[in-house]
């Protein structure tokens, strides 16, 4: 006899497991495929990106997501809405500035109904199963970044992950006179910690080399203050090579790893994490200008290895992306708009997952 | 250091750029409803254990008894009035304790007092579903006031005798409609009227086997009433007397009780060993108190949970009709250990989502009573609230079919049992 331990019905590929990795990249970086993310000060990944910052900004952003999921020909379509990315940068002395986000780490929130059956008394019952889960693990960073020279930038921050997960789950049967309904609940909590250090070289002729690394600790899940599972926060490496040499122009290619197997243990043995190693590359363009500043004109491709898969599968996603920077109050404020298309498949399934991801995001750099 | 950005005019995408942006701002903006729906893909993408239920029957039956006399005395919405030898004879007392001396004419301004009286009948309102008997009978009418200690039914009984004959009337109850009206006596009536004094009556079947069910509610439409001209003048709209008494030192409750209600001369049989009863005549409840493991309320979700009871053949009454069998829920706390105080307190079934159970008499095997809605609240109740139910019949005490069931005393495969079903509660949100 066995009691379902676990909220397994996640019902999409990239929802699998602990959710899908959001990678909380500003609205400019997932304009450009991630691959801004080791510089773009506004994307909390390497701390080293933080310094020189002249001028306090605040940024928030919001990050819909529509959904379709494809199977033989049935789809189905979802929409999620995340707000992943609150930040908050103000310069201190001597090339000194210290950020401080929040952002989401991993998203987890579906909902599936499906029909099944119930054995009582030797009999199968028809029932309707309804499952909910809702929440995130997120990020939250304070990190500070220091321009040493010209040539030079270095960073360090560190991490807490907090937040939950709340499910809910409801099972109906078909005979209501004769069986009542299951509703039931389960809110687990999580915690860690981590460390990440960055920094930023610029080689000449308009290349900078960029790189950073994140050290994870502990990360335990707790369910009414008992911590049930430990593992820890994935380990990060990223590289990002950067050439600015061409006026207006910024061009970037980037690569990360990221070891998810070090969460494995975190929840039961269905779950399965795999290292993903993802590789990124963008452009953005100076275009016409708006009120004496030019509109900025991004585009991007990524290719992520997703960190949670079905029974071993290991989940991809391929992203083609675009977007613009919209000066709307002179230097003191930018409108960012994105627009990600993603295609996310199974390895040895037929299932096709695609999505639009769109971005807006304000940036606002008030006067010191 | 921070990459270098160097603007050029692009005048010509100036304006698409633009509307691109709009048109993307205004998308995302309508794509902030939420809609998480999915489940499609299923099995597929959804790896799960399969979840089982866990089926059990429990001898958690702790107490059950069966307490008879029911319904209290002039509580039942009906009085069954019976002449049948081989199951059940009963009679109806009926106190007219406050009789009109003084009419007036046709509702009149005018009072003129009543000095003789003519149409003196006695009316009932008849459930037709009580009916029983294809042969004419007689339902006669006695005259029971007495000065004797009236409370006690043998005081009672005695006064159905010839010289207290008041009335008569042959009927064949099949063929009876909803209502009835007996005739009796003119001359008793205005006597009792002249004398200032109470009229109480008594109505039994003789003369064959039959059953009226009639009936009672007291200052409720439908009960029984006497109707009379308070003059030979037939112009004038007749009088109509309404059941009441006066009992010294009573309370208001007892003093209703008393204004209608049934006499027993043939009862069912009592309960026996090992036997619970519901129903009969006069009607038993059965109680029963059960301990269920806390791991099943407290810490599982009850999905089915079922009364099994062992029912056994019953002859007495109307065996092969079937009947309701309603839930009570007991409320009170364990400070209350009077079954039949716990009884009067106890909440009808319906009020916990416990629905009523037809079963035949006659018939014999194991029952179950769906109590999922009551279950379902033992969770919740204080742990000094006993888990319980208890059962009454339908039409308690106005018709005679009983349901007879195995107690706890009983063969251990005979005995009461619950039978759950039921989900363990677990923490099932990590992945």
């Amino acid at each position: 006899m066995l009691v379902l331990p676990t909220a397994g019905a996640q019902g999409s590929i990239s929802m699998q497991g602990f959710g899908y990795p959001v990678g909380g990249g500003s609205v400019r970086t997932n304009g450009t495929g991630g691959a801004f993310a080791e510089f773009d000060a506004l994307t909390p990944t390497n701390p080293a990106a933080l310094g020189g910052l002249g001028r306090t900004v605040i940024t928030a952003q919001a990050e819909p997501e529509l959904r379709k999921l494809t199977l033989n020909g049935v789809s189905e379509k979802s929409a999620l809405q995340r707000v992943p990315l609150i930040m908050l940068i103000f310069p201190a002395r001597r090339g000194v500035a210290v950020g401080i986000s929040a952002t989401s780490f991993l998203d987890r929130s579906f909902a599936t109904t499906t029909t099944g059956s119930a054995v009582i008394d030797g009999k199968s019952v028809p029932t309707s199963d309804q499952t909910e889960v809702r929440g995130a693990i997120n990020d939250l960073r304070a990190g500070a970044g220091w321009q040493i020279s010209a040539r030079f930038r270095v960073g360090v921050a560190g991490h807490l992950y907090t937040g939950e997960n709340k499910a809910t789950r409801e099972r109906t049967f078909a005979d209501t006179l004769a069986f009542g309904s299951v509703l039931d609940s389960s809110r687990v909590t999580y915690f860690g910690t981590a460390l990440s250090v960055g920094g930023e070289a610029t080689l000449g002729k308009g290349f900078t080399a960029l790189a950073s690394y994140r050290r994870g600790n502990e990360l335990n899940a707790r369910i009414r203050d008992t911590i049930v599972s430990r593992a820890s926060v994935p380990t990060r490496t990223g590289v990002a090579l950067r050439y600015d040499g061409i006026v207006g122009s910024v061009f970037a290619v980037g690569m990360e790893e990221i070891a998810w197997s070090e969460m494995a243990s975190l929840g039961s043995s269905s779950t399965s994490a795999t290292d993903a190693t993802n590789w990124h590359a963008g452009a953005e363009v100076a275009g016409p200008k708006v009120r004496g500043l030019p509109l900025l004109v991004r585009a991007g491709y990524a290719r992520n290895e997703l960190p949670f898969g079905v029974l071993g599968q290991i989940a991809k996603e391929n992203r083609l992306t675009a977007g613009l920077g919209v000066p709307v109050a002179g230097e003191d404020a930018t409108l960012d708009l994105s627009v990600q298309r993603a295609n996310r498949t199974l390895s040895g399934s037929v299932l096709k997952e695609t999505a639009w991801l769109l971005g807006i995001g304000i940036q606002i750099r008030p006067r010191n | 250091m921070p990459e270098r950005v160097r603007f050029t005019s692009w005048p010509r995408f100036r304006g698409p750029l633009l509307l691109c942006g709009l048109v993307l701002a205004a998308v995302t903006a309508a794509a902030c409803t939420e809609s998480l729906d999915g489940g499609a893909t299923c099995p597929s993408l959804c790896p799960s254990k399969a979840e089982s239920f866990r089926d059990t029957i429990v001898d958690a039956v702790v107490l059950d008894s069966s307490l008879g006399g029911y319904p209290a005395l002039g509580l039942s919405p009906f009085v069954l009035i019976a002449n049948r030898p081989d199951t059940v004879v009963t009679s109806a007392i009926l106190r007219f304790d406050a009789l009109p001396a003084v009419f007036s004419p046709n509702k009149g301004a005018t009072v003129d007092s009543i000095t003789t009286v003519d149409s003196v009948y006695l009316r009932f309102q008849l459930d037709s579903t009580g009916r029983r008997g294809n042969a004419p009978v007689t339902l006669e009418v006695y005259d029971v006031d007495t000065t004797a200690s009236d409370s006690v039914a043998a005081v009672v009984r005695s006064l159905f005798r010839a010289d207290r004959k008041i009335g008569s009337l042959v009927v064949t109850p099949s063929a009876i409609g909803d209502s009835l009206r007996i005739p009796f006596s003119k001359t008793v009536m205005a006597a009792k009227i002249a004398a200032k004094g109470r009229l109480r009556l008594g109505v039994r079947i003789r003369g064959g086997s039959g059953q009226l069910r009639a009936v009672a509610f007291v200052s409720g439409v439908g009960a029984p009433t006497v109707v009379f001209d308070p003059s030979t003048d037939t112009t004038y709209a007749p009088q109509q007397i309404s059941p009441s008494t006066i009992v010294p030192n009573a309370t208001a409750d007892a003093e209703l009780a008393y204004a209608v209600y049934m006499l027993s001369d043939l009862s069912s049989p009592p309960p026996g060993v090992n036997t619970l009863v519901v129903g009969g005549f006069p009607a038993y409840r059965s109680y029963l108190r059960f301990n269920v493991p806390s791991r099943i309320t407290d810490s599982s979700t009850i999905v089915r949970a079922d009364v099994l009871l062992t029912q056994q053949v019953s002859r007495f009454g109307n065996a092969a009709d079937s009947v309701g069998l309603f839930a009570l829920v007991p409320t009170t706390t364990n400070l209350v250990s009077d079954l039949r105080r716990i009884l009067d307190l106890a909440a009808a079934g319906s009020f916990a989502g416990v629905d009523s159970t037809l079963l035949v008499p006659s018939s014999a095997g194991v029952r179950a009573v769906n109590v999922l809605a009551l279950a379902r609240t033992w969770r919740t109740l204080p742990t000094n609230v006993p888990r319980a139910i208890a059962f009454k019949i339908g039409l308690e005490g106005a018709q005679p079919a009983e349901l007879r069931f195995y107690s706890s005393e009983a063969p251990v495969s005979l005995r009461p049992r619950l039978r759950i079903t039921y989900l363990p509660r677990s923490e099932f949100v990590l992945p």
